[in-house]
């Protein structure tokens, strides 16, 4: 099946510093794609890139990059795309909605601009559209401004934005961030519903790994920069090939069935700092000296692709 | 929160100032004296039922004075503000967004500006232009122009940092949405602020202007230049009623405009409603 948004080689640097070294990803049609792991690891650095929303100091280079088949190198090509094609749901949605207007009148502007509707015709839209997000209360909130609102709320409304355009896919960056543990969960299921039933594709950046187990289709894990294990949610979940993705999965599930939470010894590198030939390596129980001097290969098994010398053997536990 | 449908100080701003509009506008029928008659037997004479402010030198009767002079001051004032945030207001919206070396050249030019004291600036361009009200407010408006692009500057870039604007940009917005829809509207209320402290700053500076005679030409009332006049008229002979209330009158003229300025800033910023 051929990808609907593929990325190869991105590279992203800030002020010299790498970022991004060389991230492979691409979001199938229809599917749900969601990119895990620690901060700094480059997650957001990508989606960003994919919309050309990356600060001004950043330089960015891919190899190539494709959308439904267009070619997304020139920068043009991704604005364009913008709200169109591609649907941005941002981070701390409360800050990303326009304080000086009226949350309707943002979501009826969004679309009156992007499907070419009349006045009425876009405010009967926008009312649908905080109905799709499952506000029980439309009328009320079309009339309020961002700061009436609740976090979730704004984030329904944000997520409402990102669909007015219609778009082929979903990008998603940490969504929850900043809201209540207890409706974080609800907003993502929603997104994950909404993206499913409008036929549209998802990339989902987050930090919860257990909503990642209900609400995508494929995960890819990135680390410093780089994805180092992509397959189905069940593989993952089941047995992730990569010793880092594996161990913050058990994490996840451990946390999960109650158990003492375990860390993953040592730190996460800054850009900048000198890295292994696989960058986990210095952290990585299953590390051999390999692992250090000769780029980690690709290991293709059972729906996943990790780049490792020592991957988790099937039927082995990590310690 | 929609349960109050005026706001109290617009009110109050709108009345305070409209009073001065009338009195400006019914100058002839509120005034019991001539301004411009001299009268020597009465100079100096404390406020009274004859001369409700009182009389400053030559035996001008300061009521009618004020009040007249609101005619020139209001007209100034106001004038040459929006005329300052007319050409400012754009200016700084532009170059804030846009930066590069347009932004460099600009600031660098409203640095030249701004290296000479305001009335020194002034003197130079009314020697050029000519006196007259016109040209004062014109140089007055020009002399406040630097004010108003640095302060929508400045307000410009915090904002354009800020989430709702790269928010706006993933939706595809073009760039001149983003500054008119997304930027523009948070610098109002800097900018009205501002332009209630500048409008008492262009009566001082009216005043100045006046009292080197390249303002309002004397003996024409004008508040600053009766201010001016009668300070050292109070330190001589305890005349305080000669420059007391043209004060104030400039007071309530700028109080007004401020407390205008304060709410109609809020109507545009709903977030400050919030906060008080």
């Amino acid at each position: 099946m051929s990808a609907l948004l593929e990325v190869r080689g991105l590279e992203v640097g800030i002020g010299g510093l790498p970022i991004l070294r060389g991230v492979d990803m691409e979001v199938r049609p229809g599917e749900i794609l969601g990119v895990v792991g620690e901060t700094g690891a480059g997650k957001s650095m990508t989606a960003r890139s994919v919309l050309d929303l990356l600060p001004a100091a950043a330089t960015v280079d891919f190899a190539s990059c494709t959308f439904a088949g267009h070619d997304f190198i020139p920068p043009k090509a991704r604005q364009e795309a913008r709200g169109h094609r591609i649907g941005f749901v941002p981070q701390r949605p409360r800050g990303s909605l326009n304080p000086v207007f009226r949350v309707g009148h943002q979501l009826s502007a969004t679309l009156r601009r992007l499907r070419d509707m009349g006045r009425r015709e876009a405010r009967d839209e926008a009312l649908d559209l905080l109905r799709a997000v499952r506000i029980t209360d439309p009328e009320r909130v079309y009339r309020s401004f961002p700061h009436e609102l609740s976090g979730g709320m704004c984030q329904r409304v944000c997520i409402a934005i990102a669909l007015a355009g219609e778009p082929e896919l979903i990008i998603a960056d940490e969504p929850t961030t900043g809201l209540d543990v207890t409706i974080q969960a609800e907003i993502l299921r929603l997104l994950g519903d909404l993206i499913t039933e409008r036929h549209a594709a998802g990339m989902l950046i987050t930090h919860d790994l257990g909503v990642v187990a209900d609400v995508c289709d494929r995960v890819a894990v990135m680390y410093a920069g780089r994805v180092v294990n992509v397959g189905t949610t069940v593989e993952i979940y089941r047995e992730a090939l990569h010793p880092y993705a594996n161990r913050l999965v058990s994490i996840a599930t451990s946390l999960d069935s109650g158990g003492t939470p375990r860390e993953i010894p040592g730190r996460v590198p800054n850009p900048g700092d000198d890295l292994a030939a696989c960058a986990f390596a210095p952290r990585c129980f299953r590390a051999e000296s390999d692992c250090f001097d000769r780029e980690p290969p690709p290991v293709d098994r059972a729906g996943q692709l990790a780049f490792c010398h020592h991957p988790v053997a099937a039927g082995a536990v990590s310690p | 929160m929609n349960a109050r449908k005026y706001d109290a100080r617009l009110v109050i701003g709108l009345t305070m100032f409209g009073f001065m509009v009338a009195v400006a506008i019914f100058a002839p029928l509120i005034a019991r004296n001539d301004p411009l008659a001299i009268d020597l037997t009465n100079q100096f004479v404390p406020p009274s039922a004859d001369h409700w402010f009182g009389t400053a030198s030559l035996g001008f009767d300061v009521f009618s004075r004020v009040v007249y002079a609101a005619r020139h001051d209001l007209l100034i004032a106001v004038s040459a503000v929006a005329l300052s945030i007319a050409i400012g207001h754009p200016i700084g919206l532009l170059v804030g967004y846009v930066g590069g070396w347009g932004d460099s050249v600009t600031m660098r030019c409203l640095d030249v500006i701004q290296a000479f004291p305001a009335l020194v600036l002034a003197i130079g361009v009314l020697a050029a232009l000519g006196q007259g009200v016109r040209n004062l407010i014109l140089v007055i408006g020009i002399v406040g122009v630097p004010t108003f692009v640095r302060l929508v500057r400045a307000e410009v870039r915090s904002l354009r940092e800020h989430a709702y604007v790269e928010a706006g940009r993933a939706v595809g917005n073009s760039r001149s949405k983003i500054l008119l829809r997304y930027i523009a509207p948070g610098t109002v209320g800097t900018v009205v602020t501002q332009a209630a402290v500048s409008c008492g700053w262009a009566i001082l500076l009216a005043a100045a202007l006046g009292f080197i005679g390249l303002g309002v030409p004397l003996p024409e009332p004008e508040w600053g230049a009766m201010i001016a006049e009668g300070i050292p008229e109070m330190r001589r002979g305890g005349s305080w009623w000669i420059p007391v209330f043209p004060g104030i009158a400039i007071a309530i003229t700028v109080f007004s405009l401020s407390l205008i300025g304060e709410s109609v800033a809020d109507l545009v910023e709903p977030t400050r409603r919030k906060s008080r």
